[in-house]
């Protein structure tokens, strides 16, 4: 008999954007082309700024695997709701109730918590993701020892919440993306769940590249390092607008910056010529912009996997990443293929080594691409998440 | 005693070129003249930034360059023209500046190469300066094309290339494609090159704490004291006085009316001192 197994995101689609989003679906319709009875369940979200809800409600079709929507509840008090939040934020300490305030401040999904406890007898496993979410928390409650959280832990002030590390103790099982990930949640949870393992993550391969059509749609007529992802403060896009910057002031150098993705770019006055928002790129187009940039570039050091380095890669375009993000910098060393930051000077001579040494950046560009193939393909992936399951329901029987 | 407006990117940060203008003032300064620096960057150890560019430059540059004797102009990427001002905008800046240099004893064009102005560098509006200026190029090639011009003067247009940039040459190179353990070496380089970027940061700040010049973020007056003051001291003092009954009177009553009434005693008095 099939497995049958729930993945529970609080979004869901392939026009969301987002790294856990991302892995959870990809893992989703993985293990059911493998003959496994997958469920998503999810919200009717597109946003993860407004969780208003944008989708219908109910069950739908996706690629051999059923899609649960189901509708998101404001929060009762916004006020309060940002009011902890910053505290959060602020790495203040918050009391068990107030810990749970803010966790149902972000958005509540009350039916499929209704849905998951009435129907957890359904499944053999429930995978939820990521860590700070209410469905993650509150679904590890309904379905506590069938439960296993992909955390995509990162080393922020949420991380270090109580409720995370009751979270992460009292669950079935535990998949990581990488191993500092991993070394992570034994700090933030040293009585860890015991049935855990570093499952990584995967990227597809794309069939093919087109990085002259994609410069000359975009009318892209310099050279560009890229920035691929939310643009957010809390992703490092507003330091590396002035660390970019920066590194124009110290050095000649030819490059623009060019970003592709969600949330207001919001370049300063002064840097305007020199920035090029795109916008979101759909999936066809985007692996034609990390093969036509000269370097993708990190900035943020909350990443748990980092799937637009491992894209920048596979396209053979060479990776600049903070020294402050654990995982990426990890994946650079162990790879030797990418290059770190500590702050603007580094980018700049980073950036100057891009223009002068393009060379030397290939070899790197293609270390790097090796690595994603013997590693990071999804295959080996689902190949360890099977082996896993396979392991955690022998122990349950 | 020459008094000289100098408008380009001086060091620390700025690369060759804007140590090479560094040099110019330094000389002049050695002679005993008087330098004011106009800078667009906000990080130059210029005694004004100035971030306006085109027509509004100008009109600033026009109230201002009565105080000087001599003017060195640095035509600069982004500076004095942004590069997307329409040929309009581009005669009328230099048929302006054209009326500015003419008061002017000596005037001193530097270019960079290649030539940072948009849309070429002849046309009739432009006759006023490269009729009056000296000009500095950094290329044959750029002379070559400057040559074209039918009212400048050959014996006027020197080459003189940009120094070396002197960091760069001290700094240790990248490594080739097949150096063995390639990446642990570009980062060493990097991080070697990246502590003299931030030692030279220092330095800048260094300096600028040292001689404190009276810098200004946004375009204003001028910190230097030991120019010449403004011609129209009287007008100052009366627009001073009359300052203050105008504030409260504009709270109070009615504000539109009363800057008109403030605009129209100033145009009078004005008009009276002339």
């Amino acid at each position: 008999m099939p497995r049958r197994v729930a993945f529970v995101t609080p979004r869901y689609g392939r026009d969301i954007v987002g790294g856990s989003e991302a892995v959870m679906g990809e893992a989703a319709r993985g293990l059911a082309s493998r003959g496994m009875l997958v469920e998503v369940l999810t919200t009717c979200a597109r946003s993860h700024y407004t969780w208003a809800n944008e989708l219908p409600e109910g069950a739908s079709e996706d690629a051999g695997l059923t899609v649960r929507r189901f509708r998101t509840v404001p929060a009762a008090s916004q006020l309060e709701a940002t009011r902890l939040e910053l505290r959060v934020q602020a790495g203040d300490v918050l009391d068990r109730a107030e810990e749970l305030a803010w966790v149902n401040g972000r958005l509540r999904v009350p039916d499929l918590y209704q849905y998951l406890s009435a129907r957890a007898d359904d499944f053999d496993a429930v995978v939820l993701s990521p860590y700070l979410f209410w469905s993650t928390i509150y679904g590890a409650f309904a379905a506590p020892g069938k439960a296993i959280v992909m955390p995509c832990l990162h080393d922020e002030s949420y991380a270090w919440l109580p409720i995370v590390e009751a979270t992460l103790s009292s669950v079935g099982g535990i998949w990581f993306l990488s191993e500092p990930e991993h070394e992570l949640a034994h700090r933030v949870a040293p009585s860890l769940a015991a049935a855990h393992r570093v499952v990584g993550a995967a990227v597809e391969v794309p069939e093919r590249y087109d990085p002259v059509g994609f410069r000359l749609a975009h009318r892209l007529e310099r050279p560009f390092v890229l920035y691929a992802g939310r643009r957010e403060s809390g992703k490092g896009w507003q330091r590396l607008l002035g660390d970019f910057a920066s590194a124009l002031v110290h050095h000649d150098l030819p490059f623009d910056l060019v970003t592709v993705g969600v949330g207001a770019a919001e370049v300063p006055r002064g840097l305007s010529d020199r920035v090029v928002d795109l916008g979101f790129l759909g999936a066809d187009e985007l692996p034609s912009a990390f093969a036509a940039a000269s370097a993708l570039v990190q900035p943020s050091a909350n990443e748990s996997f980092s799937r637009t380095v491992m894209e920048a890669w596979l396209a053979r375009t060479p990776v600049l990443a903070t020294a402050q993000g654990a995982v990426v910098a990890w994946h650079c060393e162990r790879s030797g293929g990418g290059l770190v930051y500590r702050d603007e000077f580094e980018l700049g001579e980073c950036l100057a080594f891009l223009a002068e040494a393009p060379e030397s950046a290939a070899v790197l560009a293609e270390r790097g691409r090796e690595y994603v193939l013997a590693n990071y393909t999804w295959d080996r992936v689902l190949d360890a998440m099977e082996d896993f399951l396979d392991a955690f329901l022998a122990v349950r029987r | 005693m020459t008094r000289i407006l100098v408008l380009g990117t001086v060091p620390p940060f700025g690369g060759p070129r804007a140590e090479a203008l560094r040099q110019l003032v330094a000389d002049h300064l050695a002679m005993g003249d008087h330098v004011e620096i106009w800078s667009q960057s906000e990080l130059a150890a210029a005694h004004v930034h100035e971030p306006r560019t085109g027509l509004a430059l100008l009109a600033r540059l026009a109230t201002r360059a009565p105080r000087f004797d001599a003017l060195v102009l640095r035509f600069q990427p982004g500076w004095p023209f942004h590069g997307e001002e329409s040929r309009a905008v581009r005669a009328a800046f230099f048929a302006g500046l054209g009326v500015v240099v003419r008061r002017l004893g000596d005037v001193t064009v530097l270019l960079d190469s290649p030539i940072a102005i948009p849309g070429g560098v002849g046309g009739r509006p432009t006759r006023e300066l490269w009729s009056k200026a000296s000009v500095v190029v950094e290329t044959e090639a750029d002379r070559t094309e400057l040559l074209a011009i039918p009212w400048l003067d050959p014996s006027r247009v020197t080459v003189s290339p940009p120094p070396p940039d002197g960091r760069t040459a001290a700094l240790p190179g990248w490594p080739k494609p097949d150096t063995a353990d390639l990446r642990s070496v570009v980062m060493d380089v990097v991080r070697a090159r990246a502590v003299a970027g931030r030692r030279l940061r220092r330095s800048g700040e260094e300096v600028l704490a040292r001689h404190q010049p009276p810098v200004t973020t946004t375009a204003g007056p001028t910190g230097r004291t030991d120019l010449p003051a403004r011609p129209e001291p009287e007008l100052s003092l009366a627009f001073q006085a009359l300052r203050a009954p105008t504030r409260t009177f504009r709270r109070v009553l009615r504000p539109d009316l009363a800057t008109l009434v403030a605009r129209k005693v100033l145009r009078r008095l004005r008009a009276l001192l002339r």
